[in-house]
């Protein structure tokens, strides 16, 4: 663990400082003999975007299910404006506003039903629904859709009618797990803009993603989760630090290339760097200054691995994450590409 | 937080809503059409004036003056029989299985005890029709106080067999659509729980009770408002007569929650996935619509299977309607009110019970 690991909940007096809006103390989720979530910790400001980062099974939905009230911990506990979710898990939902990252809607209904379904569970007043509904289908840039059936919308727009559900009864707290999952360039960067106004109007965001320029984008102070715990957290710079002086090699190959051209074992053997290889890049973390670079393409092109050119890449989250665990945050999908981590 | 009762409200108002949109009128004109096919191409089997296209061939084997009587009582009626004696039982098996003739009559010696016996297909309407010519021998042979007695304890005989085919399947396919219309509103809780909709319902503050009774109270919701539009339908399209109103709210209610609570139980014990509920559930009603007489007339049915299967919930309900029909009051069906009442607590409880063992670590 980081020395960025830092154990601010705990120490943190959950009603003491009231900028401390939401406050996870040593959360544990079991499921069965495995375990999501182990002793995660972390504390997020009234008005704060913050990030949780971690490749797919970090347990960071499963961090986000507990603070919803939807888990039982079964370890610690989560304080929502001060009031415990095990505890009083209902008086704590009223504050949260949660977007699940499955689209949980009624494709047979209109977008603007769905939005009134939820907002009469939500208990929003009869006489102010129709006002509410009005306000969230405008944050999301939906007014002209709003009586056609959500099974004719794109992914995008089901996306952003999935977080105006979220919106119902303006939270004092957003929870986003994964909002731009599976959506076009165009819709993703209306939703992080979305996002973003919300933040800048003061709502308290926690926003999960594997996308690490997302939350570069979004968050000012970040936490990085893997196999159920937190890795490093701290304010993005200087988690982005932990990296050190390191920067990225990035190699492009022609896509499809890599398959049966690179023998890993070997590869893995005669560099002693952090690697990942993708389905059409392969990503080596270097020290600043390192004299590794030529070697390494040249070992390659020894290989025959057919190379596209390079580049270097100042740190990131993304390489904070190679760093510290050995693998990238998206190894999930350079599995399904083709690609391994080493 | 929102009261438990107006969280069961709007989980129950939005799934009526989503039927109706879903096609919901479906549930409506199909167990129509099923009623109009059955009850035109069945007319004859429920008629009195019923005439088979050719009459059966029945061989008759055994004993001595009460052979004569069989065989006479089938050559009075030569539209329905033509009679072959035959010299003994393998022989008359024998005709049946070769197809020679459509059923045999096994007729006892006259000084033992066991009764006339009749092979013929398991539920076909020979087997009914040579079995109550033989009844009406036996009557014959043993005297009116036992034919009474016969009678009585032939649950088939009241009072469906005064119905027409349009009564009977108005009935019958009533409440075989009343499970499919019932099982599909609790197939949309399945749904909730794929789609990640029952997470974000919880998360709104909705306990899982209300959600659960919400589920429940939809299915049952509709299961009354379909009982009532067939009800009102088939009265309209095909003079089906349903009896006492009050007697048919009673057995309506109790219906719908039998039916409701063995949904239920199929939801709890099911995989969450709306297809795998959709499909068990689906299965389970026509095998009970068969097996309780709503799709195979009970007058068909074998009467050992016909008795076997009088426990089902659906058959209960059934008897309950015929019982109506016939003119009887809530107090002759407030039994199988009750029964049906005892049956939809014991299943509710038994699929809570397991609902409950398997949301264990939800909050």
């Amino acid at each position: 663990m980081s020395q960025f690991t830092t154990n601010a909940a705990a120490k943190a007096k959950k009603h003491a400082d009231a900028q401390q809006i939401v406050v996870v103390e040593e959360l544990r989720k079991r499921y069965g003999s495995a375990t999501a979530v182990d002793g995660v910790s972390f504390a997020v400001h009234q008005g704060e975007t913050f990030g949780l980062l971690g490749p797919n099974g970090a347990g960071k939905s499963t961090t986000l299910a507990v603070m919803s009230g939807l888990l039982r911990p079964d370890g610690g506990d989560v304080w929502i404006g001060g009031v415990s979710v095990r505890r009083s898990v209902r008086e704590a939902q009223a504050m949260i506003g949660v977007v699940p990252q499955s689209l949980a809607l009624y494709e047979d209904l209109s977008a603007k039903a769905n939005l009134n379904y939820f907002a009469k569970l939500r208990g929003v007043p009869k006489a102010a629904r129709a006002a509410e509904v009005s306000r969230v289908l405008k944050i999301v840039a939906l007014e002209d859709d709003a009586g056609r059936r959500v099974s004719k919308f794109s992914g995008g727009m089901k996306r952003r009618l999935n977080i105006a559900i979220g919106l119902l009864g303006n939270p004092r707290v957003l929870l986003l797990d994964e909002p731009t999952v599976g959506i076009d360039p165009q819709s993703r960067r209306h939703i992080l803009d979305s996002v973003r106004r919300l933040a800048d109007e003061g709502m308290t965001i926690i926003y999960t993603s594997h996308y690490m320029e997302e939350v570069e984008y979004l968050c000012r102070r970040v936490a990085i989760m893997d196999r159920g715990k937190i890795i490093a957290q701290g304010p993005v710079d200087e988690v982005r630090a932990l990296a050190g002086d390191s920067v990225t090699l990035i190699l492009p190959t022609p896509s499809g290339a890599l398959g049966n051209a690179v023998d890993l074992d070997a590869l893995k053997r005669s560099v002693n760097v952090p690697m990942e290889v993708g389905s059409v890049e392969m990503r080596f973390l270097l020290p600043q200054g390192s004299r590794q670079a030529p070697e390494l393409i040249n070992t390659l092109r020894d290989t025959g691995v057919p190379l596209d050119g390079m580049r270097l890449e100042t740190p990131n989250l993304e390489t904070v994450f190679l760093s510290l665990t050995g693998k990238a945050l998206r190894d999930h999908e350079a599995r399904e590409n083709g690609g391994e981590s080493a | 937080m929102i009261p438990l009762w107006k969280s069961v409200s709007a989980i129950t108002s939005q799934r009526l809503r989503r039927l109706t949109l879903d096609g919901g009128w479906v549930w409506i004109a199909l167990p129509l059409a099923i009623i109009y096919v059955l009850g035109v191409s069945m007319q004859g089997l429920f008629s009195t004036d019923f005439t088979p296209a050719r009459p059966y061939q029945v061989a008759v084997a055994g004993g001595d003056a009460s052979t004569s009587q069989v065989i006479e009582a089938m050559i009075a009626s030569p539209d329905f029989f033509s009679v072959d004696l035959v010299a003994d039982e393998d022989d008359a098996r024998a005709s049946v299985l070769a197809r020679r003739s459509d059923a045999a009559v096994i007729v006892p010696p006259d000084d033992a005890e066991q009764p006339f016996r009749v092979i013929a297909p398991p539920g076909s309407v020979v087997l009914e029709i040579v079995g109550g010519v033989l009844r009406k021998e036996i009557e014959a042979l043993h005297g009116a106080e036992d034919a009474e007695a016969e009678k009585a304890s032939d649950p088939n005989a009241p009072p469906s067999s005064q119905l027409s085919s349009f009564e009977y399947f108005g009935v019958g396919i009533m409440i075989m659509f009343l499970m499919f219309t019932v099982h599909s509103m609790m197939v949309y809780s399945v749904g909730d729980r794929s789609s990640g909709a029952y997470g974000r319902i919880r998360t709104l503050g909705v306990s899982r009770t209300a959600y659960l009774v919400a589920g429940y109270a939809a299915a049952f919701v509709v299961g009354v408002i379909f009982a009532g539009v067939m009800a009102l339908a088939t009265r309209l399209i095909f003079g089906v007569e349903w009896g006492d109103p009050l007697a048919w709210t009673a057995v309506t209610l109790a219906g719908a929650a039998g039916v409701a609570s063995i949904s239920f139980l199929i939801m709890a014990t099911m995989p969450p996935r709306p297809k795998a509920v959709e499909s068990a559930g689906s299965t389970l009603i026509i095998i009970m619509s068969m097996m309780g007489g709503s799709t195979v007339p009970l007058a068909v049915l074998p009467s050992w299977f016909a008795d076997t299967f009088a426990w089902l919930p659906n058959r209960i309900v059934l008897d309950g309607y015929f019982a109506i029909a016939a003119g009887g009051s809530l107090a002759e069906v407030a039994g199988k009110v009750a029964l049906l009442l005892v049956v939809a607590l014991c299943l509710l409880l038994a699929g809570w019970s397991i609902s409950v063992v398997r949301a264990k670590g939800e909050a």
